[in-house]
C-alpha cells in the first residue's frame, strides 16, 4: 500500500540527484561545516540541474514538476545529512510567497532567478524580542509616497549571508492592532540601508549561514509589498502548513538516516563475542525506534498526499511537527546510547546529526507553540 | 537538599564554587571549548589550591579526603561551566589506579605530579572496535631480560594527547597488567583524535605500541590483576562522573531559570506560563534525585563500600538526568539555546558526551543487573 505515487520519472530525478550530490556537494560538506557558509557556485549548481523550485512553471524558469519532486529533494539532502543547502527553505517556504503574493512584474523579475540559483533567498520574521510571539515584532515600515521605509533588526535568519532576496515582515507603526498592522515586503540585497551581521556559531547547521539582518532607513519601491497592505499575518498563517510538512518530513527522514547509520554500526560491531546486533537491548531499542519511524512515515506520507490534494490540514502538519522532530531527537540520543563514544566522534556521522536535528523543535514554530495551535484546533 | 553534607564538605564545595566562579572566564571558555584546547591556565591554579586529586593521598600532594570530596568539586565545576569542569576534573583521570596498585616509588614519580598539576596521565584501557569491552586484550606485553617490550594498539585515551605517561592494559602470560608507559618510549605514536561532541578540551588520542620498552618495574600491581584494577578504578570515576552530570544539569538549570524570569513573549514573563513552570518543576526533580544517589554512592565508597552496583546507578540517573535537563534548557532558551553564545548548547553536548563515557547505559545496566539479580549460572544471560 503505498500513499505517495512515485512514477519512473520520479525515479530517475532522484538517482540524478544522487548522483549530483555524490559528484558536486559531498566532497564539500567539510569545508562548508568550517566555514559556515555554502558557496554560491553550489546553488547555481543545484539550480542548473533543476533541483531548486521544481514545482514552478516553465514561464517562471521553473519544470512544472509535483510537490513530491520536493519531497525527494528533502529526502536526499537528508542522506548526505547537509544542512548548508537549506534548499527546502529556499524552494518550497520562502519561494512560494513570491509565487503566490507578489505582482506579475515582480514574479518575472525573480522567480527564473530563485529557480536558476542566481536568487537565493530567505525569510524574516523573528526578532530578538519577537521570537514564539511573531506578532510581538517591532520592525517598521512607513509608506511615504511610492516608497516604503523600513526600520529594525531581524535574527537567526537562515541564509541570511547568501540571500539576494529577502522577504521581510515587518509592521505599519500607526496600526496599534498587533496582527493587522503586518505586512510582507522584498528586501533586494545591496538595497541601501541593508545590512548583515556576520553568522552565528551554532551547535549544528554549521554549513548554513545564519545571521541577524539590519534595516535602517532602508527604502524600496511599494511594488515591493506582498499583497494588500496589513495582509501580512493571515499570509503567515497560509503558508505554515507547507513549511511545517518540510520541516516534520525533513525531521523524520534524518530519525531514518541516524537509525540506518545505528543497524550497519550494531551489525559490525561485537559486544561479548557476538554482534552488537544481537543484543537483546539493542535489538528490543532498534525495533521500538523502528516502529517510530514507519508510523510516522506513514502519517508524513498521508499529509503530503493531502497536502497536494489541496486539504487545509493545519492540525495535522503542527502535529506532524511536533512529533516529528521530537522523535527525531529522541532517536538521536537514543543511537549515540547504543554506539558509545565511539560513535560520538566527529568523524563520525551522528554526531553531526545529532547537533544538527536538535533545531527542529525549536525553528518554524517551537514545540510548545505547536501545542497552543493544535490545543486551540481541539477547540481547548 | 536530601543529604545534609558535613562542615568539611561544605567548605570545600564552597571553596570550588568560588574558584570556578573566580576563574572560568566565559567568553575565554567558549573559545577553548570551540577550538578544543585544554584550559591549562585554570588548570595549573586549581593544582595550586589542591583541587586536583582532593581524594588522593596526603603523603603525595593528595588532599587525603574522599570521593566525596572530589565529587562535590566537579559538581561545582561543571555548574560553572561543563567543558572546562569536565577537562579540570579529567586531569587527575587515572590517578586512582596508581594510589590503588601504585608502589611508593611510583606514586612519587607519577601520582604527585598529577596532585601538583605537573603531568597528565592518559588511560589506556579500550581497543579499536571493541567498544567498551577490556577484555579480550590484544595489546600484549612480553618480559625479556628485565625489560617488558609492548606491542597493540589502543584508542580513546583521555588525555591522550596531553599526558606524560599511560598506564597501559596488556596481556601477559601471568594475564591482564597494568604497565606505565613514558610518553617519550620508543616506538610509541600518539595520534590525537579529532573533535568529539563533547568534553572537547580534553584531548583524546589513538596508540600505537611497536615493540615500546618499558622497565620491569614500570607494573602497576602484580600482573594478572590489571582488569580487576581497572574495573575498580572505572566504578571510582563514575562517581566523579555523576558529581559532573550534576553540575551540568545545575549549571543548565541555572542558566534556564535567569532566562525564564526575563525574558517575556505574549506581553509575560515566560516563567508564568504553566507548561514551563512544570518543566522546571521535573528539571528540579531530576537534578534533587541525582544529587540523593550520587552523594549517597560517594558516602558509601568512602565509608568503605567499594561495590560497583551504587556508583553505575550513579552515573546512570545523574546522566541521565544531566541530559534531559541540559534539553530542557535548550529548549526554554529557544534560538539563543541553539547558539554557542547561548551555553547551554555545549552543556547539552558535554552531557550526552559524559553519558557515553567509559560505559554507556547498556554496560551499567549490566553491572546493576548482575549486582541485583546475584550471580546466575545460565550462560548467555546478557
Amino acid at each position: 500500500m503505498e500513499i505517495l505515487k512515485f512514477t519512473k520519472a520520479h525515479h530517475d530525478y532522484r538517482e540524478r540527484l544522487v548522483s549530483f550530490l555524490a559528484k558536486e556537494v559531498v566532497p564539500l560538506i567539510d569545508q562548508c561545516e568550517a566555514t559556515h557558509i555554502t558557496p554560491r557556485s553550489m546553488w547555481q549548481a543545484m539550480g542548473k540541474n533543476g533541483f531548486l523550485c521544481p514545482w514552478l512553471e516553465e514561464k517562471y524558469g521553473g519544470q512544472g514538476l509535483d510537490f513530491l519532486y520536493s519531497v525527494i529533494v528533502w529526502e536526499e539532502m537528508t542522506k548526505i545529512h547537509f544542512t548548508g543547502l537549506a534548499a527546502g527553505l529556499h524552494s518550497d517556504v520562502v519561494v512560494p510567497y513570491i509565487h503566490s503574493f507578489a505582482g506579475e512584474a515582480q514574479k518575472r523579475a525573480y522567480l527564473p532567478g530563485c529557480a536558476s540559483g542566481e536568487i537565493i533567498t530567505a525569510v524574516a520574521m523573528t526578532e530578538p524580542c519577537a521570537g514564539s510571539d511573531v506578532a510581538a515584532m517591532e520592525t517598521t515600515a512607513v509608506t511615504h509616497g511610492d516608497e516604503i521605509v523600513i526600520n529594525g533588526s531581524k535574527t537567526f535568519i537562515s541564509n541570511g549571508i547568501n540571500c539576494d532576496l529577502v522577504v521581510l515582515a515587518a509592521r505599519n507603526p500607526d496600526i496599534t492592532d498587533r496582527h493587522k498592522g503586518i505586512s510582507l515586503y522584498l528586501v533586494e540585497d545591496k538595497t541601501p540601508g541593508f545590512s548583515k551581521g556576520t553568522p552565528f556559531e551554532k551547535m549544528g547547521w554549521a554549513s548554513q549561514d545564519t545571521t541577524e539582518l539590519f534595516f535602517s532607513d532602508c527604502k524600496i519601491p511599494v511594488s515591493h509589498r506582498l499583497g494588500n497592505e496589513g495582509d501580512g499575518f493571515p499570509m503567515l498563517m497560509q503558508k505554515l502548513q507547507q513549511e511545517r510538512i518540510v520541516c516534520a518530513t525533513g525531521a523524520m527522514f534524518a530519525a531514518r538516516t541516524m537509525l540506518d547509520h545505528t543497524l550497519d554500526f550494531c551489525r559490525t560491531r561485537t559486544q561479548a563475542g557476538k554482534a552488537l546486533s544481537k543484543h537483546q537491548s539493542v535489538q528490543f531499542a532498534l525495533v521500538e525506534m523502528q516502529t517510530e519511524v514507519e508510523i510516522l512515515k506513514t502519517f508524513a506520507h498521508t499529509l503530503i498526499r493531502d497536502h497536494m490534494e489541496g486539504h487545509q490540514i493545519i492540525k495535522e502538519t503542527s502535529m506532524a511537527k511536533y512529533k516529528m522532530t521530537q522523535m527525531s531527537k529522541e532517536i538521536a540520543s537514543r543511537c549515540l546510547d547504543i554506539m558509545g563514544s565511539e560513535a560520538a566522534l566527529e568523524s563520525h556521522d551522528l554526531p553531526r546529526m545529532f547537533r544538527d536535528t536538535r533545531v527542529t523543535s525549536i525553528f518554524a514554530g517551537t514545540n510548545e507553540i505547536m501545542k497552543s495551535i493544535i490545543a486551540k484546533t481541539l477547540g481547548l | 537538599m536530601t543529604l545534609e553534607l558535613n562542615r568539611s564538605q561544605k567548605l570545600i564545595q564552597k571553596a570550588a564554587w568560588e574558584f570556578a566562579r573566580g576563574e572560568f572566564d566565559r567568553d575565554d571558555l567558549l573559545e577553548l571549548e570551540k577550538t578544543g584546547k585544554f584550559p591549562k591556565k585554570i588548570w595549573k591554579k586549581a593544582a595550586d589550591l589542591g583541587f586536583i586529586g582532593l581524594h588522593f593521598e596526603e603523603k603525595f600532594s593528595g588532599g587525603g579526603l574522599g570521593i566525596f570530596d572530589t565529587l562535590l568539586t566537579a559538581e561545582a565545576f561543571c555548574r560553572k561551566d561543563s567543558s572546562c569542569g569536565m577537562a579540570i576534573m579529567f586531569s587527575g583521570f587515572t590517578g586512582e589506579l596508581i594510589m590503588a596498585a601504585g608502589t611508593p616509588d611510583q606514586k612519587k614519580q607519577y601520582l604527585e605530579p598529577l596532585a601538583l598539576g605537573k603531568s597528565l596521565c592518559g588511560g589506556a584501557f579500550f581497543e579499536p572496535e571493541s567498544g567498551y569491552e577490556l577484555s579480550p586484550i590484544r595489546t600484549h606485553a612480553v618480559h625479556e631480560m628485565g625489560t617488558w617490550v609492548i606491542t597493540g594498539k589502543k584508542t580513546r585515551v583521555v588525555n591522550g594527547a596531553g599526558a606524560d605517561f599511560f598506564p597501559v592494559l596488556c596481556e601477559t602470560k601471568e594475564g591482564p597488567g597494568l604497565i606505565l608507559v613514558e610518553k617519550n618510549a620508543p616506538g610509541l605514536i600518539i595520534t590525537p583524535m579529532g573533535r568529539k561532541l563533547g568534553n572537547t578540551m580534553t584531548p583524546w588520542a589513538d596508540l600505537e605500541f611497536d615493540g615500546v620498552k618499558a622497565d620491569s618495574n614500570q607494573i602497576l600491581g602484580p600482573p594478572g590483576k590489571g582488569l580487576e584494577l581497572v574495573k575498580d578504578f572505572l566504578a571510582q570515576a563514575r562517581l566523579i562522573n555523576a558529581g559532573m552530570a550534576l553540575g551540568i544539569a545545575q549549571g543548565a538549570m541555572d542558566r534556564t531559570l535567569s532566562h525564564a524570569k526575563t525574558r517575556e513573549q505574549f506581553g509575560r514573563k515566560i516563567a508564568t506560563f504553566q507548561h514551563l513552570r512544570h518543566k522546571i518543576a521535573d528539571m528540579a526533580l531530576k537534578i534533587e534525585l541525582a544529587r540523593g544517589i550520587a552523594y549517597g554512592a560517594a558516602q558509601a565508597y568512602d565509608n568503605k563500600n567499594k561495590a560497583q552496583v551504587l556508583s553505575a546507578m550513579a552515573m546512570e540517573y545523574a546522566c541521565e538526568a544531566a541530559e534531559a535537563v541540559a534539553d530542557e534548557a535548550v529548549q526554554i532558551h529557544g534560538g539563543y539555546g541553539y547558539m554557542r553564545e547561548g551555553e547551554v548548547e555545549h552543556f547539552y553536548r558535554d552531557a550526552k558526551f559524559l553519558r557515553l563515557f567509559c560505559s554507556n547505559s547498556r554496560l551499567r545496566k549490566d553491572i546493576i543487573a548482575d549486582d541485583t539479580l546475584g550471580h546466575l549460572k545460565s550462560a548467555n544471560i546478557k
